[in-house]
């Protein structure tokens, strides 16, 4: 059983994806048949999805878990699966640049470029679910600009390294 | 062998995730632990001459679920990179050594 809310106490609370929710108050009477499970654990960029739908916004304050547990209890029950329906409903679309992606492949070697765009999107697929959609592709652009420097560096080093073993054996042949 | 800062990083990174460090995770933990996001890019870059110089061994995963079935790339480090990264650790703590901070209160 867990708990989803507003505040490190309720945070704390929280249980895990699948469990139950003891309690939960929408400030904008959400309807929550049209909500599905983003955040269900103490991660940290819970607070924002819980944010996003302004969970259990408790009338009384809890100052002890032991009330804490009270006010949940009187609460109603909804399963959790259900609540974050609404805070994933952003999500559906969350697909990286198809721009940048081009971009981090044509400066990676190609024998990298595929593992190197996929962590991208799983890193891009995360942040999108914790922290929403603008944030993750802020934060893809700017991990693709910041990769192709290295990648063209490396290259460029590469192609002059076999130059010089190029020049000199060049020079070889020559004597 | 001299190491970058960032290398000394990939490379603790790697002895630390073992035998889980991957992209992500590599970039998560350094991530969590010095406060500094280095690019996938950057990662890659110098885990590819790392490998190059013997110090990591790359292998590719089984096909994965969370990513529709492609394959992770995976790094492990090898004797000579410990070898190098315990060397590149012992210098600075040799150099840090005995160290008056200016200013500090200690």
């Amino acid at each position: 059983m867990g708990f989803v809310g507003r505040g490190r106490r309720y945070e704390q609370k929280a249980g895990k994806k699948g469990d139950k929710v003891l309690a939960i108050q929408c400030k904008y009477r959400a309807d929550l048949s049209n909500m599905k499970v983003l955040y269900t654990s103490n991660h940290s960029g819970m607070s924002r999805a819980v944010d996003f739908i302004m969970l259990a916004h408790h009338g009384k304050r809890s100052n002890s878990a032991e009330n804490l547990k009270t006010h949940v209890i009187a609460e109603r029950q909804y399963d959790i699966d259900l609540i974050a329906k609404i805070v994933g409903a952003k999500d559906e679309n969350c697909s990286p640049s198809g721009l940048a992606e081009f971009l981090l492949m044509l400066f990676a070697p190609k024998c990298r470029a595929e593992y190197m765009v996929d962590d991208q999107r799983e890193q891009f697929a995360r942040k999108c679910r914790e922290f929403g959609r603008d944030y993750a592709v802020r934060w893809y652009w700017r991990d693709t600009l910041h990769s192709i420097w290295p990648q063209l560096r490396r290259a460029i080093g590469r192609t002059l390294k076999w130059g010089v073993v190029i020049a000199a054996m060049k020079r070889l042949a020559g004597l | 062998m001299e190491l970058t800062s960032l290398e000394q990083q990939l490379l603790l990174a790697v002895l630390g995730l073992h035998p889980n460090a991957y992209g992500v995770s590599i970039q998560e933990h350094i991530k969590d632990r010095t406060g500094r996001e280095p690019s996938t890019g950057s990662i890659y870059a110098s885990l590819d001459r790392l490998e190059e110089k013997g110090f990591v061994r790359s292998r590719q995963s089984e096909p994965t679920k969370e990513r529709g079935g492609k394959r992770k790339l995976y790094f492990t480090i090898t004797a000579p990179g410990q070898h190098a990264l315990r060397q590149s650790l012992q210098a600075i703590d040799s150099l840090s050594h005995g160290l008056r901070w200016k200013g500090a209160a200690i």
